[in-house]
């Protein structure tokens, strides 16, 4: 099992089925998203250790649900953006997980031209699906608004928020 | 498009005619198909011309397929590949290690 690095910054990474978790940890990721039909092997259930989002679907000429696509792509950005390092996967690592990766890569800033080549550059074979292709191609560039940031806060930092409320 | 699988034997050629779309759905059968008649020194053909879409699970299959055969010594060519069929595989790299052939005779002659 190879992983391959998308971005520049090493925020977005595609691959085939994971075979060998420890490949995962060694890239630090933390953000699975799993486009295969199968639950992955062997899944860590370790607290806190990673978020797995399951959203199978087929590699056929037809779309799938964009509006799960496109929620799944919006979360993918959100978390790439804030710093965490996020693996879209599928069963070859070529059709499913690069259809994905290419809205993620359209959320953060990339138009669809830009993404299906820039997929195409790391991955041999990327995007052979003509449909998924196409779909990202048509894509402007769409980056998500900054908004308010929702940093993490230490435990004791709402520790002491909620002792201060306690006492008021 | 459901995929049909038949199977001939022309002297000691195993012949698997392949029709319709080799997905996530179909490729399943047709690796139980194929592995069937998989032996030692086995000959197969793979009679691709009337697959239309061949999924990354149909990626997988031509592997494990592949491994299969080679692991017992045998021998399989592709015929047929339409065009769409073989930009895939040139385009994910799996032209360089089958062998294929334009044609279903062509491919028998290779494995006589």
């Amino acid at each position: 099992m190879e992983i391959y690095q998308l971005d520049a910054k090493g925020s977005l990474f595609i691959s085939p089925d994971i075979d060998d978790w420890s490949k995962v940890e060694e890239r630090d990721i933390c953000a699975i998203i799993d486009m295969d039909g199968d639950l992955d092997l062997g899944v860590p259930s370790v607290p806190n250790q990673y978020l797995y989002i399951y959203f199978p679907i087929d590699d056929a000429l037809t779309l799938p649900d964009l509006e799960k696509l496109h929620a799944v792509a919006r979360m993918g950005a959100l978390l790439a953006g804030s710093g965490m390092k996020v693996l879209s996967h599928c069963g070859m690592g070529h059709n499913r997980c690069a259809l994905v990766a290419g809205l993620i890569l359209t959320y953060m800033g990339l138009s669809g031209p830009e993404a299906v080549e820039l997929i195409r550059s790391k991955r041999q074979g990327a995007l052979y699906n003509k449909a998924f292709a196409a779909y990202i191609a048509a894509q402007p560039a769409q980056p998500l608004d900054a908004g308010p940031q929702m940093a993490a806060q230490p435990a004791e930092v709402l520790l002491r928020a909620i002792a201060n409320q306690d006492s008021q | 498009m459901p995929l049909s699988i038949d199977i001939e034997t022309i002297e000691q050629v195993q012949v698997v005619h392949l029709v319709g779309d080799i997905d996530g759905a179909t490729a399943p059968d047709a690796q139980a198909a194929i592995i069937g008649v998989a032996g030692p020194d086995c000959k197969i053909l793979l009679d691709m011309a009337s697959v239309s879409y061949m999924s990354s699970a149909g990626l997988r299959l031509l592997l494990v397929v592949y491994r299969t055969i080679k692991g017992q010594g045998g021998e399989v060519i592709l015929a047929g590949l339409t065009d769409d069929l073989k930009d895939t595989m040139e385009m994910t790299g799996f032209l360089d290690f089958f062998q294929f052939r334009d044609t279903l005779d062509a491919g028998l002659a290779a494995l006589l």
